[in-house]
């Protein structure tokens, strides 16, 4: 398949194919659209990009990441057209069919990139290249917000992820990977985001994160020197 | 009513004490020069000096010499960064002694606008598009920062509609700042102190513009206010505000020229 971008009138309609979704119109991917002349746009570079379907945001990443890079786009993070057709291609690794038979299907944002602070980070393509982006040279160091499936981000993903002081400190997510992520499960341990801030959890690792926030410097940091300035809950890790 | 106190040690440095102006060369790569006044604040002479240029996507950093010579011979680079233009800078001084210990910061900073070096580019309000499915115009309030006025991205004028368009500017701005103010005061519940802290700096610089505007008293905020009282206050600071930009007579310019 060849890398394109939708237009705004692909776009408009990509957001309408999934309010049909929505009301239960059908299941098939929006594929008629992706190669539509009249809602889609044809990049300056001709890059092509695999028919599949990424088990893994690390996988989704790693493939698209290449891809535009080859396409050589300016500002192509800011390139809404690009990621929403991106969405479209790979409908059914962002929104795979379920165990019912249906589609469940999320917040237009997850799909058609949203640039709201509140949202941005949430696009089910565009994020997970962003933060492989930032952890290009040692990816598997940003494996607690890279191993989940893609339609499926979870708590690690929004409560890192959200916080650009956090993504972007390789101290915060590499000592995030060595306490949460299972190596051999290759991913995150069992009980160890629940919604209270039972100790030596993803949240009070957030707690703990927004008070050495006020008084180190985190990019200046190591992980191991992060997880040398964590209280005595973190240090013997009781999940599965 | 929430107050915080700053125990940590730390030492504020003020934006009017750093000027950062952004470039951009023949070579179409955006950088930065910046220049520190430090000399001012009790930090350790060999502190070193941290810039953080950032988007919500990247940060780049560089190491900015010393607070005795907050100085760089390198090339500040930031063509890592998305190429919004929405980007921001951090200051920091560390330790020297401990190389992540945080001495001194200053957050939130805009670059000094390419037409005027002498004064810092500050914005009450930052721009934004999006698409808003429909509505034309959306505030919102990032935590610890100025608020964002999105503009639908289907409409062509961008966010030059907001600085521009007299019509839009008088329709819509004084709802924007009577939002800005409801959120600060009665939301937030936020109340100016002498010591602002740096998560409630936009609020204290909004509330010190509604001050300067015609007609409005300074914001008296002691335990008599009542919710009333300070509706009232912003009620007197959108009608100063809409007297200021002459509001009335730019919808009555627009709608005749819509008529001739």
């Amino acid at each position: 398949m060849i890398l394109k971008r939708f237009n705004a009138q692909g776009i408009e309609k990509f957001h309408s194919i999934l309010q049909q979704y929505r009301l239960g119109a059908n299941v098939v991917a929006p594929l008629q659209i992706l190669e539509s002349q009249q809602f889609t746009e044809t990049l300056a570079t001709r890059v092509d990009i695999p028919v599949t379907i990424f088990t893994t945001r690390m996988e989704l990443a790693r493939s698209i990441s290449d891809a535009v890079k080859r396409a050589s786009l300016p500002d192509d993070m800011l390139d809404i057209g690009l990621w929403s057709w991106l969405s479209a291609a790979y409908f059914d690794t962002v929104c795979p069919i379920g165990k019912n038979g249906l589609r469940n299907i999320l917040s237009d944002y997850r799909y058609i990139p949203s640039n709201s602070y509140k949202n941005f980070y949430r696009h089910l393509i565009r994020g997970p290249v962003r933060i492989y982006r930032l952890f290009l040279e040692s990816p598997e160091m940003a494996s607690i917000v890279l191993c989940q499936q893609p339609s499926m981000p979870g708590d690690f993903v929004e409560q890192l992820a959200s916080r650009q002081e956090r993504v972007t400190s390789r101290a915060v997510i590499g000592a995030a990977t060595i306490l949460y992520f299972d190596e051999s499960r290759r991913m995150p341990r069992r009980g160890s985001a629940p919604n209270s801030r039972k100790p030596g959890t993803l949240r009070r690792y957030i707690d703990i994160l927004d008070q050495l926030e006020l008084t180190y410097d985190l990019y200046s940091i190591s992980s191991q020197e992060l997880l040398n300035l964590l209280p005595t809950e973190f240090t013997n890790s009781r999940f599965g | 009513m929430r107050r915080r106190f700053n125990y940590t040690g730390r030492t504020r440095i003020f934006e009017k004490d750093i000027r950062i102006a952004v470039m951009e060369p023949e070579t179409g790569m955006k950088e930065f020069a910046a220049d520190l006044i430090l000399g001012d604040y009790k930090l350790p002479p060999d502190a070193p000096v941290w810039i953080e240029a950032y988007d919500r996507y990247a940060v780049v950093r560089y190491q900015f010499g010393t607070v005795a010579n907050p100085h760089t011979e390198n090339k500040c680079s930031l063509a890592e960064l998305s190429g919004t233009d929405t980007f921001h800078f951090r200051v920091k001084i560390i330790d020297p002694n401990n190389h992540s210990r945080l001495l001194g910061l200053a957050k939130n900073i805009n670059a000094t606008s390419p037409h005027d070096e002498d004064a810092p580019a500050r914005s009450l309000l930052r721009l934004a598009r999006d698409d808003l499915r429909g509505r034309p115009w959306k505030l919102e309030f990032p935590v610890g920062q100025y608020p964002i006025l999105y503009i639908d991205n289907s409409i062509d004028a961008g966010t030059s509609l907001a600085r521009l368009n007299i019509f839009f500017q008088a329709v819509v701005f004084p709802q924007v700042v009577e939002t800005i103010l409801g959120r600060i005061l009665l939301a937030d519940e936020y109340r100016p102190s002498s010591e602002v802290d740096d998560e409630d700096e936009w609020k204290a610089s909004w509330i010190a513009f509604a001050e300067t505007l015609p007609g409005v008293s300074r914001l008296e905020t002691d335990s008599d206010s009542t919710t009333e009282s300070l509706t009232n206050w912003i009620e007197d600071v959108v009608e100063g505000f809409s007297r200021n930009i002459n509001a009335i007579r730019k919808i009555r310019i627009t709608l005749k020229e819509i008529e001739a």
